[in-house]
């Protein structure tokens, strides 16, 4: 694989900025990213308020220097341009945002996916969705947002076999029909 | 004393005007029937035929929401649905964008076919809903601002008048869907209600879906698990 990029995701609506502070605040997940996957690009999509815009810079200012020189990391709020961020990388860490996990999975060649539930959000349907794609092999679903979890899912990833998600179906004859112009 | 002879009087003008009271009873009770009847008929009967086009309405969520919505919309030959109306929520003026942006593909990817049907005059318009209530918004205020949603959305129901609506929840999709049921009653429209139940939920249905289930026309779910245990919810893979 050409891409030596790890993009994490936090969403739109309801940003989960912690998500990020875990992973950049632990030097030993950013060593085994660079060490054991060869990752040389890490992207963060922060929430859209300047409120994480400044969490994301004071994490940066947290990280070695020396690890920095190795592993660029760089961050953005809100863009246009996700689908693209998605295609250009290897790994993807994301919340389990169902638009996210879309994106993900949809994208050719998709990135491998590793999915954090927001637990305090919808009562625990991003819960949900991660288990049952976790189910069919679409994806890797860490139950708990801290270091070990985090570590041991990157470990997983060398050895995993991701399967696509199914192909999917179109109801354009359906809406057609109750609309009254399927044969039109 | 003063008390029977009021209550005399009361009586006395009862006995008067009993004929009245029955007359505009009972036409209460015939404009109620006839509502649910036609209401009844509307669901029971074949789709309206639309060989000119039709009047499609897609109910934009947020974020995940709007992303599912917009790639079933994308699906859709537009040419057959020369009347679209995208509606969103006030806070939410990327679902709009997006929905710009799927028009602005439709029409490079469609082309000259895309134009080559002009059955009915082409209008694309977008409105935007006012929010029920928002986050934090206490709930004796509330009570007001969800009166005001709901009434802003039977008025643009009304004014749209669309034959097909298209919604995947939130919860702001209910009003809409009992402004639809309003036209059907009325015999102004049979505007067909079409829900897709979110990738997201797999085991159980969301708050809209439970409360939609039984009103809309058809109810898409995306996981076997609910079909499962909805007999009337239709599951074909994922769609989204």
């Amino acid at each position: 694989m050409s891409r030596h990029t790890l993009l994490i995701c936090t969403g739109a609506t309801f940003p989960f900025d912690q998500l990020f502070e875990v992973i950049l605040a632990s030097q030993d997940i950013l060593l085994f990213l660079h060490q054991n996957l060869q990752i040389t690009s890490v992207r963060v999509q922060y929430g859209p308020s300047s409120e994480s815009g400044t969490k994301f810079k004071r994490c940066l200012s947290n990280i070695d220097a020396k690890l920095l020189k190795k592993v660029d990391i760089s961050g953005f709020g809100m863009t246009d341009k996700m689908a693209a961020e998605i295609s250009a990388s290897s790994i993807v860490i994301s919340h389990a945002g169902t638009g996210t996990i879309l994106d993900t999975l949809r994208s050719t060649p998709a990135p491998q996916l590793i999915v954090i539930p927001n637990s305090v959000l919808m009562h625990g349907h991003q819960d949900e969705i991660a288990k049952a794609l976790e189910n069919r092999g679409c994806l890797i679903s860490v139950k708990e947002l801290n270091e070990k979890e985090i570590l041991k899912s990157l470990e997983s990833l060398s050895s995993k076999n991701f399967a696509p998600l199914p192909e999917r179906k179109r109801l354009a004859d359906l809406i057609d029909y109750e609309a009254g112009t399927l044969y039109t | 004393m003063a008390a029977v002879d009021c209550v005399q009087y009361i009586f006395n003008q009862i006995t008067n005007n009993i004929f009245i009271i029955c007359i505009t009873a009972l036409s209460f009770v015939l404009l109620f029937a006839f509502l649910m009847i036609s209401l009844i008929q509307s669901y029971i009967s074949e789709p309206v035929q639309h060989p000119e086009g039709a009047s499609a309405m897609f109910i934009l969520g947020s974020g995940g929401h709007t992303k599912e919505l917009l790639t079933v919309a994308g699906d859709l030959n537009f040419a057959k649905y020369p009347i679209r109306t995208w509606v969103s929520f006030a806070g939410d003026s990327l679902s709009v964008v997006r929905a710009m942006e799927l028009e602005q593909k439709k029409t490079e990817d469609q082309g000259t076919a895309y134009r080559a049907s002009p059955k009915k005059a082409e209008s694309v318009s977008t409105v935007q809903l006012p929010r029920a209530r928002v986050v934090g918004q206490s709930y004796f205020t509330s009570i007001f601002t969800t009166l005001f949603c709901a009434l802003y959305c039977i008025y643009s129901v009304f004014k749209v008048r669309p034959d097909i609506v298209i919604c995947n929840g939130p919860g702001s999709c209910v009003p809409i869907c009992f402004a639809c049921i309003l036209l059907r009653s009325f015999r102004i429209k049979q505007a067909r209600m079409f829900y897709i139940e979110s990738l997201a939920r797999v085991n159980s249905l969301s708050l809209t879906g439970k409360i939609l289930y039984p009103i809309v026309d058809r109810f898409i779910v995306q996981w076997p698990q609910l079909a499962a245990k909805y007999e009337n919810a239709e599951y074909m893979g994922i769609v989204v």
